[in-house]
């Protein structure tokens, strides 16, 4: 045993230079917590040059607030008031688990959106029953066409519920695929569901990272893919959108039109494209932020402006009042070989 | 983690690998994100006997230089909303100076090597490997930039046995100032059985 000493004195007295070297801990103090915040954006965050936001002027001017703010809720208030100025869903602050998400508010969540699902099922679906994970809702809409409910992309590992829905309507030669209202969640999971439609590989988006702390520092162009699994449907689909639709829904509208097959019906997109990373501050607080620009196949950025549709109907409150959904009537319309 | 050492005449050539998985978990009292580093690695070294004799039962010490290479992915698991997870990689080629010193003690052997990068090449991704697309992107590091170095200090009792016990302390540190700037600290102590599966020890 003795002769192990001069090892564990080693082991101690390295230990003691340990803290020298790695410098001391983070400080947690409104300022710095501030400033790391700051800086992340500053080198991460992908839309500063598109959408023309000068950071270091925001900086300047809510870094006093922060600093001054006298409690942590304050501080968090400041903080997602700083960040709602980029305009992007994709950036927001939580500060605390549990704690509500700070951040901007997209006009397109406080316009009304004249959509009920509750009426398409009563109205329109017969017999509307959910999958064995209740991620999707579905039943025939005519005799020879399905319908398709995904208000979520929110987890993962669900894509095969597309499998099981489509099995069950073995009559659908033709499928309405509604996502409106759909806020995203998983882009994987929202193009393994659009692989059931695809006909072969195909890119449905490009994206350019930042890779660098200039900001316009990005990667070069990387292609989005599709590429077919699981239960294929060879039938006419229709996809059904509006302005509700945030993120990983944009990525599906993307990954379902590059087959051919697919009209997508209804209102534009809300435009978030943002590809967001999530950081964490010394405090435990945790912030998100957009680190891509996204591009369609025809490298058009989409961010903030949406993606709009083949054919434009426009819910209203007239017809929500009526019990009368004026997207799923055209698409059935179009299903049935009409304008 | 496997060893390799072999003596030629006054020339002392050594190699090591090591790989394993940690969980690591953070000092501070909020609830910060879970991480998870998988990290692998080696050494090749190649020195001269330049004091003393390489025998089990002799002191001896030797210079030259050491080639060192490792690979890290930090899994962090993040206490937001959407519990998002995020891999990042950290890889360096390091080249420098090494200093090994053996003296018998109490029937075995005490080492203490110490190797200082002078070079570096590193791979320090930007942001979430899982997004990058990209494979080993290997940059040259100016000396400025770098600062680390790699000490180990181990007692090995019957060191010229087939079999034998060992006992070894690492400490490895790594300063990048890079555009996202590393500080890390890396520390193991190890007790393991020694066999030695080839040759003899002089």
């Amino acid at each position: 045993m003795k002769t192990w000493l001069p090892v564990l004195l080693m082991t101690l007295a390295a230990t003691g230079c340990v803290d020298a070297f790695l410098g001391p801990a983070p400080a947690t103090d409104h300022g710095a917590l501030f400033d790391d915040v700051w800086q992340q954006f500053d080198l991460h965050y992908s839309f500063f040059t598109y959408k023309n936001i000068d950071w270091d002027s925001l900086g300047a001017r809510y870094r006093p607030l922060a600093v001054a703010a006298a409690t942590d809720q304050a501080f968090a208030d400041v903080l997602g008031q700083m960040v709602a100025r980029l305009g992007d869903v994709h950036a927001s602050i939580t500060p605390g688990s549990g704690a509500a998400t700070i951040g901007y508010v997209s006009p397109w969540d406080t316009i009304p959106a004249y959509f009920n699902p509750g009426i398409v099922f009563a109205r329109y679906v017969q017999d509307g029953r959910l999958t064995a994970g209740r991620h999707i809702r579905y039943g025939m809409v005519a005799a020879t066409v399905g319908y398709v409910r995904i208000a979520s992309f929110v987890g993962s590992g669900w894509a095969s519920e597309m499998d099981a829905a489509l099995d069950s309507m073995p009559a659908a030669r033709g499928l309405v695929i509604d996502v409106r209202n759909n806020r995203g969640g998983d882009v994987t999971l929202a193009v393994n569901i659009a692989r059931r439609f695809a006909d072969r590989e195909r890119t449905y988006a490009y994206v350019r990272l930042r890779n660098g702390p200039g900001h316009g520092d990005f990667t070069a162009d990387i292609p989005e893919t599709v590429a077919p699994r699981g239960h294929r449907f060879d039938g006419r689909v229709y996809v059904l959108t509006n302005r509700r639709d945030f993120s990983a829904a944009e990525d599906f509208v993307l990954a379902m039109r590059t087959s051919g097959r697919v009209t997508v019906v209804g209102d534009t997109t809300a435009g978030a494209s943002g590809g967001p990373i999530v950081r964490q501050l010394p405090n435990g607080w945790t912030f998100e932020l957009s680190e891509w620009l996204e591009y369609t196949p025809g490298h058009r950025l989409f961010e903030g402006i949406g993606l709009a549709p083949d054919v434009v109907v426009k819910a209203t409150a007239g017809a929500e009042r009526d019990s009368v959904d004026l997207v799923v009537e055209r698409a059935l319309s179009l299903a049935a070989g009409g304008p | 983690m496997a060893a390799y050492d072999r003596t030629a005449g006054r020339l002392l050539e050594n190699a090591n690998v090591f790989g394993g998985t940690e969980n690591l978990s953070s000092l501070s009292s909020a609830p910060v994100s879970r991480e998870r580093l998988s990290e692998g690695g080696g050494e090749i070294a190649v020195l001269r006997i330049v004091g003393g004799h390489p025998s089990a039962d002799r002191m001896m010490f030797a210079l030259g230089v050491a080639c060192d290479a490792s690979i890290a992915v930090t899994k962090a698991g993040y206490a937001d909303p959407d519990s998002t997870s995020s891999d990042y990689l950290f890889g360096a080629v390091t080249l420098g100076p090494a200093l090994v010193w053996r003296t018998p003690v109490f029937g075995g052997r005490t080492e203490a090597r110490l190797a200082v990068p002078a070079l570096a090449l590193a791979d320090h991704e930007y942001g979430d490997l899982k997004e990058q697309h990209g494979g080993l992107d290997l940059r040259l590091v100016s000396p400025e930039a770098w600062r680390g170095l790699n000490a180990a200090i181990s007692y090995t009792a019957a060191a010229g046995r087939r079999f034998g016990l060992t006992t070894m302390y690492r400490i490895g540190l790594v300063r990048f100032d890079d555009v996202q700037p590393v500080r890390a600290v890396s520390q193991s102590f190890t007790v393991g059985l020694l066999t030695r599966l080839g040759g003899a020890m002089p």
